[in-house]
């Protein structure tokens, strides 16, 4: 018996160590925050549908049907972390992820796979993993010299109230009137006015309650208990304080789009509640928010959804106090790029003014270049004068502490623009155009200056139409392919604008561009130089949809191309696989030809 | 109909007694009499019942954060056993049979809900026959059974052997010099209501309406051995040593299921587990002054799809979305010192669970618990006593609600317990049943305890919970015990 208690009580001391060891949960500690950046104009952007990337963690996969777009499909961040080697094999140096925290989970039927509908701010998206993996998905990339960008929204949440317009405690949809025409009251119509109350018209005074005896002042909202839905109040808890919203209702489309007040404040499309971001709390709650998640991480910059729907001044707030945040803790060269959904050149500049943003997500090119010029074959002019008007749109200065190059200094928005030709919210570019319009595309958003961003799939040629048919299933699609002939277009660009500084942060000089688009000499041709440190790169791309074009005007009565280059050099294509070269002329010009839809990359033999 | 059809299961275990065949027959006398056979039906329980409050006006709910934590605050339960044995009259060798049935019903009785139902479940339904000699006992058994060794008292926890099945198994007892020695074996099958299991849809009928295809029905087979060997250290076997090996294995075929669309079928693959452990254990019996203490001590490993138990489905499964890669070590202890005087009783485990994810997370975990409860026996039938224990849980990864934005850092969740009771019983023993209990308990709950419960739930605001509340416990005649 002596013997049994003596062997229980060094059993129980056993236990007891162990019951008294460290008792702190691992992983709860952030990550020392490090600056991982030389110079944002070396990286290549490669824009991630997370829940379409690649399903890494079956046991994330809530809700997933993968025969609809518009449910979830269960790709996650250890899908990315396991497609690092593909990442790297495209040569891509930066991924941009979509948003990381909890969002609704499906409303109207549609699930919020996409990231966009925020209903905890602060929670990483159980459908993409916990904040652990999402630590590691950053080593990891980090590991592999890869960027990680955020998304962010401060706009919006997702549809979480609803306005009780009638007082009801109930979300309605109102019709009144019938529509008939009361001939004997000399043609007096009967209105049909259908309101919905998770939804209702933009009302500048708010939206308000009434019955059928009138209006009886501030409509109240209503929070939704859908728990199965994830459809609760919104955390952390200051956004559950109606204060913090506009409630003003919905943007009336599509001329609301025109009336800055109504783009600012009211809701989007959808239902997605606009945030009072005019409000001190609410600001500082945004900084606090979206520092925390670069500070439990260690991501190197953000992509910021809906910046022009939030008015210009909580940027030259939010981004500074970013920016100071981050760098007193080691992390410098944070890049904070915002979508600016919009054609018009100066009003996506906007954002890009001294303390706001240090770049911008470049639509207006997307529109005038990618799709007019590469996709319809519009004239390369076009490509001038945008490029002309981007000193008068966009910021010239560096931001205050912000991007630098790899001596420290300060990056102009003019130089940093992040170029695409697709993503997630227009139609992927082969939806509407051909397959070699794409490869030119690429070829210049290779090759021009800024930071270009590869939406996923685009070099698997994908082709889906207007969202959701623009977010493939990657895993399921065939998506990892790298032996197709856009992969390996891809993948030859990036690796030449790796080994190329020019490419990456050289001056940009156009040298050709045409207002021709038939079957002129020149028709198509832009051509530009770009030099970085005493290196120059002449780069001429052809967006002629059929005819080899030339630099050169000579059947017009014109010259060859001035370049840069002294007379007698000859270049040679480093992109053709046969060496071509051309040598310029007495003159100091060029004339080079350029078969259709095809680019050079010409250095000094 | 399920509860119906249990009754007259009962009601047939009953009526197939040959002594009620005897009543309702009487002049004729049942042929087994003439061979000389005997009969006996027994009719055994284990239950609990509580009337508990939290002294908030509310239902005392148990507070625990380990997988097995103190039962000093756990919910009502009952079984209700019919056995019925058949035996030849010859004492060597002797050949037995039987039959037993259990009925258990859980938590919510009718006096407290209002509701003239309950939730009732077979827990036994098997039969057995057996040879006897006083040097071979061999036993063989096929049914529906709880199948299961020793327990931890304290924590209502059987760590080692503890299977739910359907199937049969079988027994060796050997009267050996030092002590019994007894090898059983066992295979069985179950296939949960789980889409995990099992799948039924609807499809379009022959020529009107549906029908129901089952388009998923794979079978867990479990099979397990445990030898068990005793070391007697006195002539009747009421002191000795026991020494247990157990092992069981785990398999799972490849289905496939529909997915909600109806169109996509996912396979889901393969898996299988194991499962190793052994018991070492001391008892003294007899009457002495330790009459009636005991201390076992259990260790064991489970792997792959044994380490989420017989009944369990895997969660944090691996990319291949099998079971391969978890891991579940347990060791435990337990142990009652009774004295005529008083008696101490205590439980105890360690266990560090693995999912089969590859990276950790909230999921994984190591968990701990140590319970003591002491009685004096004051008078015979007078018995005042307290309880303490302390559980830890550190998960591998935070919970997914984002500690650190409000947090700098998560403690382990924490649960202390600490209560007084007064119990009445027949007997001076540990053990003695059945034991009324008056009880008080607080349980002491560290902040990521109560951030274990939703922010909704209004337990998350309180740190000390209250239990206060009377009980009884009982057994006897029960053969799953």
């Amino acid at each position: 018996m002596r013997r049994t208690l003596r062997f229980s009580a060094l059993f129980l001391t056993a236990l007891l160590a162990l019951q008294l060891g460290c008792f702190n949960v691992p992983h709860t500690s952030a990550p020392e925050l490090t600056t991982n950046v030389d110079d944002w104009r070396d990286e290549i952007i490669y824009q991630i549908v997370t829940d379409r990337f690649e399903n890494g963690d079956p046991n994330l996969d809530y809700r997933v049907n993968t025969n609809s777009l518009t449910a979830w499909h269960g790709g996650d961040w250890q899908g990315i972390i396991n497609r690092m080697d593909y990442l790297e094999e495209l040569g891509v140096t930066a991924i941009w992820i979509s948003p990381t925290f909890t969002v609704v989970e499906e409303d109207a039927g549609i699930a919020g796979y996409h990231g966009y509908w925020p209903q905890n701010f602060v929670q990483a998206n159980p459908h993409f993993g916990d904040l652990p993996t999402l630590r590691r998905m950053v080593e990891e990339a980090h590991a592999r010299d890869i960027k990680v960008i955020f998304d962010v929204i401060v706009n919006h949440i997702g549809q979480l109230f609803y306005y009780d317009i009638n007082l009801n405690g109930q979300p309605d949809e109102n019709v009144e009137g019938s529509g008939l025409v009361y001939d004997e009251y000399g043609g007096l119509r009967s209105e049909v006015i259908r309101t919905t109350e998770w939804d209702p018209d933009f009302d500048p005074r708010g939206i308000q309650s009434r019955t059928s005896l009138g209006e009886s002042g501030p409509a109240p909202i209503i929070w939704t208990n859908m728990p199965e839905l994830n459809r609760v109040p919104p955390m952390p808890e200051g956004f559950q304080n109606p204060e913090w919203y506009h409630r003003r209702g919905r943007v009336v489309t599509p001329w609301g789009w025109e009336i800055r007040e109504m783009v600012e404040t009211a809701d989007f499309p959808g239902g997605l509640k606009a945030i009072n971001t005019t409000l001190p709390e609410v600001r500082q709650e945004m900084i606090d928010i979206w520092a925390f998640w670069i500070e439990e991480t260690n991501a190197d910059g953000f992509r910021i959804d809906t910046v022009k729907h939030v008015e210009e001044d909580f940027w030259t707030e939010f981004a500074p106090a970013i920016r100071r945040r981050l760098a007193e803790q080691g992390k410098e060269n944070f890049l904070m790029f915002g979508e600016i959904f919009d054609g018009r050149d100066d009003v996506i500049g906007r954002y890009t003014q001294p303390n706001s943003l240090d770049s911008a997500f470049y639509f207006s090119h997307k529109y005038q270049v990618f799709d007019d010029v590469f996709g319809r074959g519009g004239p390369t002019q076009n490509i001038e004068n945008l490029y002309n008007a981007r000193f008068a749109n966009y910021g010239t200065t560096p931001q205050p502490n912000g991007i630098t190059d790899s001596q420290g200094q300060g990056i102009p928005p003019t130089e940093a623009l992040v170029n695409f030709i697709d993503n997630h919210d227009v139609a992927r570019f082969l939806f509407e155009f051909e397959t070699d319009a794409l490869r030119a595309a690429l070829f210049y958003l290779l090759t021009m200056d800024g930071i270009p961003c590869i939406y996923y799939g685009t070099e698997q040629d994908f082709d889906g139409g207007n969202d959701p048919a623009n977010r493939e299933n990657m895993w399921l699609n065939d998506g990892f392919n790298t032996e197709g002939e856009t992969f390996r277009h891809v993948q030859r660009l990036t690796s030449l604008r790796r080994e190329l500084a020019p490419l990456r942060r050289g001056s940009f000089d156009l040298r050709w561009t045409t207002p021709r688009t038939g079957s002129e000499q020149d028709a198509g041709i832009v051509a530009f130089e770009r030099t970085y440190n005493g290196e120059t790169v002449l780069v001429v791309v052809n967006a002629h949809p059929t005819n080899t074009s030339e630099t050169s005007a000579t059947s017009l009565g014109g010259g060859d191309m001035p370049v840069s280059f002294s007379p007698g050099t000859t270049l040679v294509d480093l992109y053709a696989d046969s060496g071509d070269t051309f040598t310029v002329n007495s003159s100091g010009e060029i004339n080079i030809s350029v078969p259709a839809r095809s680019g050079r990359i010409l250095v000094a033999q | 109909m399920k509860k119906l059809w249990l009754c007259l299961v009962v009601i047939g275990v009953v009526a197939a007694s040959p002594a009620l065949a005897e009543e309702s027959e009487p002049e004729t006398e049942p042929p087994g009499w003439e061979r000389g056979i005997g009969s006996e039906f027994r009719f055994g329980s284990y239950g609990r019942v509580r009337a508990a409050t939290d002294l908030t006006g509310g239902t005392a709910r148990p507070v625990n954060i380990v997988s097995f934590g103190s039962r000093i605050d756990e919910r009502s339960y009952a079984e209700l056993e019919f056995q019925q044995r058949f035996f030849t009259a010859e004492d060597s060798p002797r050949f037995e049979s039987g039959v037993v049935a259990t009925l258990a019903f859980s938590d919510e009785l009718f006096h407290y809900t209002g509701d003239f139902d309950s939730r009732m479940a077979l827990r036994n339904l098997y039969a057995t026959v057996g040879w006897h000699q006083p040097a071979l006992d061999i036993g063989l058994w096929a049914g529906s059974r709880m199948y299961r060794g020793d327990d931890i008292y304290l924590l209502d926890f059987w760590p080692l052997d503890n299977l739910n099945t359907l199937g049969g198994g079988a027994h060796v007892g050997l009267d050996l010099p030092p002590g019994p020695l007894v090898v059983r074996i066992h295979g069985g099958v179950n296939r949960l209501s789980n889409p995990y299991q099992y799948q039924a849809v609807e499809v379009p009928g022959l020529q009107f309406g549906t029908e129901e295809v089952v388009t998923l029905d794979r079978q867990r087979f479990v099979l397990s051995g445990r030898a068990e060997q005793q070391l007697w250290l006195d002539d009747g076997g009421r002191r000795g040593l026991k020494a247990v090996l157990y092992g069981e294995s785990q398999h799972l075929p490849e289905g496939s299921r529909l997915l909600d669309d109806g169109f996509v079928e996912e396979v889901l693959p393969s898996d299988s587990g194991w499962l190793f452990g052994g018991q070492f254990g001391f008892w003294e019996g007899g009457d002495g002054l330790f009459a009636g203490s005991f201390a076992n001590a259990f260790a064991r490993y489970a792997s792959g799809l044994a380490a989420y138990g017989d009944l369990g489905v895997p969660f944090g499964v691996a990319l291949d979305e099998t079971a391969q890669g978890a891991g579940d070590l347990l060791i435990g202890l337990s142990a009652t010192a009774d004295t005529p005087w008083a008696g101490l009783t205590l439980g105890s485990y360690f266990r560090n669970f693995r999912t089969a994810r590859e990276v950790e997370s909230h999921e994984d975990y190591w968990e701990s618990i140590l319970a003591a409860r002491v009685h004096g026996y004051v008078t015979d039938h007078i018995h005042p006593g307290a309880e303490v224990s302390y559980q830890v849980r550190r998960p591998m990864g935070p919970l997914p609600e984002a500690p650190s934005y409000e947090r700098p850092q998560m403690q382990a969740p924490t649960v202390t317990k600490l209560s007084l009771i007064q119990a009445f019983s027949l007997e001076p023993r540990a053990y003695s049943r059945p034991q009324l209990r008056l009880i008080y308990s607080a349980a002491f709950l560290n902040e990521s305890a109560l951030q274990l419960y939703r922010p909704e739930d209004p337990r998350r605001d309180r740190p000390v919970q209250h239990y206060l509340g009377v009980m009884v416990e009982w057994w006897f005649n029960s053969a799953s015990y």
